[in-house]
């Protein structure tokens, strides 16, 4: 008893008893979370403003006579001819290592049951990107664990790389399998006593997703053990636009943070499509003018914005990163749509994903043609980089000459051990859903493929192929992995005991 | 140009002719302005008078302050305000009026600005701060 009344005494030392000062008005206009007010004349843009039962808002349209605000949290209490107060405060966000293993709603508050977040830093929502001088070109592999991502559009730590594709095509298992695989690496790293290690954290941003959905993920990370190294920000399709339209910016500046402090971490913004649809609302009930698809002018700014944010700093500025993975829905595979030419434009690549593909049981179903990353080869590591450089030439001719080849009957040698080739390697890039390959093994089956090990095995029994080489190498193969792990190189020596190495395999093999 | 901002424009100049020489608004012009309105309407006639009724309030409230206080020994904080100098030199117009709401202390509205030193509002804070 005695401690509380101690607290209290002791919080009303600390508050200050000077008259206070603040700008007021009157909201005016109520309406699907945007509320219209009057007076706040000295408001400034993308300030808080504070309304009765605590219920705060963003001015976002300051005008000649009134302001827009987007509100946030429940409004049924507000009505019209309430009091509006300036805080002279920008939204801001608990940021640091408390968030890890969170969930977190729009502007930082936790929503998992797990008490207070242990932070004692906040972070503008909204904040400028880093300019020029202390970024760092795009250098280091940020690995997905998805073979044909990896070895054919790898990713590098800073890079923006759009996930594009019609609904229900694996967008967010392609997100989710890299944060998995994040976890994997990290937990490898943090057991080896390699000094040079960087954990890469996460943070996965639900931008419109069903509740449903976003318990389902993290489900999923939990099962991987992969929750202790990231941070949900989750704004479902219940909650008001302002937070969908927040949640973005929100998880972006706890990731800046890990970047600032010269830590990496990866982001994943599923989706930005609903989170375009959000801000569509937003600014037609503040009345903004519309544009194409009644979207405002400024949408391509929404996410250029945001998107600027996700760089490599140098050296000098801590050498951390923010890579950014943000998925876009398209309509019946129209990436001509506004917001995915966007996206698409703002970003540094995308991996397209066909919904023919994925019916046809290639998963991931990543178009070869359509997909690409600006990064290329600079993102892999030297031994990746040796047995990959061949195989998206390989297979784009393979997808050319399988077009044709269902006209001829009769094909020439060379162009029957092409479509071979590809048939294997397509049935080789097939992998199930969280489950991702570490880099060292990816290397070792690429080799073997490169090096005709699957040649003689029928293409129906490639799968089963790939996983036994897994289990192999994971057990009798450790030591020429290790040491493709450690080196990154693939030197003659580990060649010839990857040789050997497959050739034992292949005798295991029936 | 957009019929609101036409609107606002008109409100805005009419605005201009309501007002004297020590910038307030001029009861006699407002309602020389009213009467020529009258006789000679424009379009939108009631949206312009709507629009100028809020322009000359929010110009009004910029010169005419409300205070509130407690009761009891706050009518002599509002006669200490109304006799310092600063407030003499300002042509500040003052209203009083008695809110027990407050508890103790006073808060004066000046245009959208409040200041406010009274035992409500930092019991406010106070809530804030342990909510």
């Amino acid at each position: 008893m005695n401690s509380i009344t101690d607290l209290i005494r002791k919080e009303i030392d600390t508050l200050s008893t000077d008259a206070s000062r603040t700008n007021v008005g009157k909201v005016v206009m109520l309406a699907d979370g945007v509320a219209r007010v009057e007076g706040l004349s000295k408001v400034m843009y993308n300030e808080m403003v504070e309304f009765p039962n605590d219920v705060l808002g963003i001015a976002l349209n300051l005008e000649e006579d009134s302001v827009g605000c987007v509100l946030l949290g429940d409004t049924s209490s507000l009505k019209e001819g309430d009091d509006a107060k300036t805080t002279g405060k920008l939204l801001s966000v608990p940021v640091g290592m408390g968030l890890l293993g969170r969930v977190v709603d729009a502007v930082g508050r936790p929503i998992d049951g797990k008490g207070s977040i242990e932070s004692d830093q906040v972070y503008s929502v909204e904040r400028i990107a880093p300019g020029i001088i202390p970024r760092k070109s795009v250098n280091q592999p940020l690995q997905t664990g998805i073979m044909a991502v990896d070895s054919m559009i790898p990713i590098g730590r800073g890079q923006r790389e759009l996930i594009i594709g019609d609904r229900s095509t694996g967008k967010t298992t392609i997100a989710i399998d890299t944060i998995i695989n994040q976890a994997k690496i990290n937990k490898q790293g943090e057991q080896s006593d390699n000094k040079d290690f960087r954990p890469v954290y996460c943070i996965y941003v639900a931008v419109g997703q069903k509740n449903s959905n976003v318990a389902r993920t993290i489900k999923i990370l939990e099962e991987n053990g992969a929750m202790e190294y990231v941070t949900i920000v989750s704004a479902p399709a219940a909650d008001n636009p302002a937070n969908q339209y927040l949640a973005p910016y929100s998880g972006c500046a706890m990731g800046e943070w890990f970047m600032e402090n010269g830590r990496d971490a990866l982001i994943v913004y599923d989706d930005l499509s609903k989170h375009a649809v959000a801000y569509r609302q937003i600014s037609l009930i503040l009345k903004r003018p519309s544009g194409r698809e009644a979207y405002p002018g400024d949408v391509f700014y929404l996410h250029s914005r945001l998107l600027e944010r996700s760089a490599r700093l140098n050296e000098n500025n801590g050498n951390g990163s923010l890579t950014a993975l943000p998925i876009i829905e398209t309509q019946m595979g129209d990436v001509s749509g506004y917001i995915p030419t966007n996206v698409i434009s703002i970003t540094d690549g995308q991996i397209f994903l066909e919904t023919d593909l994925f019916n046809k049981g290639i998963r991931p179903a990543v178009s070869v043609g359509l997909s690409v990353s600006r990064v290329g080869s600079a993102a892999q590591i030297k031994a990746y980089k040796k047995v990959a450089g061949k195989v998206k030439l390989e297979l784009a001719q393979f997808r050319e000459l399988a077009a044709f080849s269902q006209f001829e009957s009769d094909l020439d040698a060379a162009t029957k051990a092409r479509l071979d080739r590809g048939a294997r390697i397509v049935e080789m890039f097939k992998q199930s859903a969280f489950n991702p390959i570490p880099v060292e093994i990816q290397t070792a089956i690429m080799w073997g493929m490169q090096n005709d090990f699957f040649d003689s095995i029928s293409v129906d029994q490639i799968s089963n192929a790939v996983t036994s080489i897994k289990e192999y190498l994971s057990i009798s193969g450790k030591d020429v992995c290790d040491k493709i792990y450690q080196s990154g190189k693939l030197e003659e020596e580990t060649e010839q005991k990857l040789r050997s190495s497959l050739e034992e395999w292949k005798k295991t093999f029936g | 140009m957009s019929n609101r901002s036409r609107v606002k424009k008109i409100a805005n100049l009419l605005l201009d002719h309501s007002l004297d020489e020590d910038q307030r608004v001029n009861e006699d012009k407002v309602k020389e302005i009213l009467s020529s309105l009258r006789e000679d309407p424009p379009l939108q006639h009631r949206e312009i008078l709507r629009f100028f009724a809020r322009l000359v309030k929010i110009h009004m409230s910029s010169y005419q302050g409300i205070i509130e206080y407690a009761g009891g020994e706050g009518s002599q904080i509002v006669e200490k305000i109304q006799a310092s100098d600063s407030f003499k030199n300002s042509k500040m117009e003052l209203k009083s009026s008695e809110n027990p709401e407050l508890i103790a202390g006073f808060k004066l509205k000046i245009g959208d600005d409040v200041y406010e030193d009274s035992i409500l509002n930092r019991l406010n804070r106070l809530r804030k701060i342990i909510a």
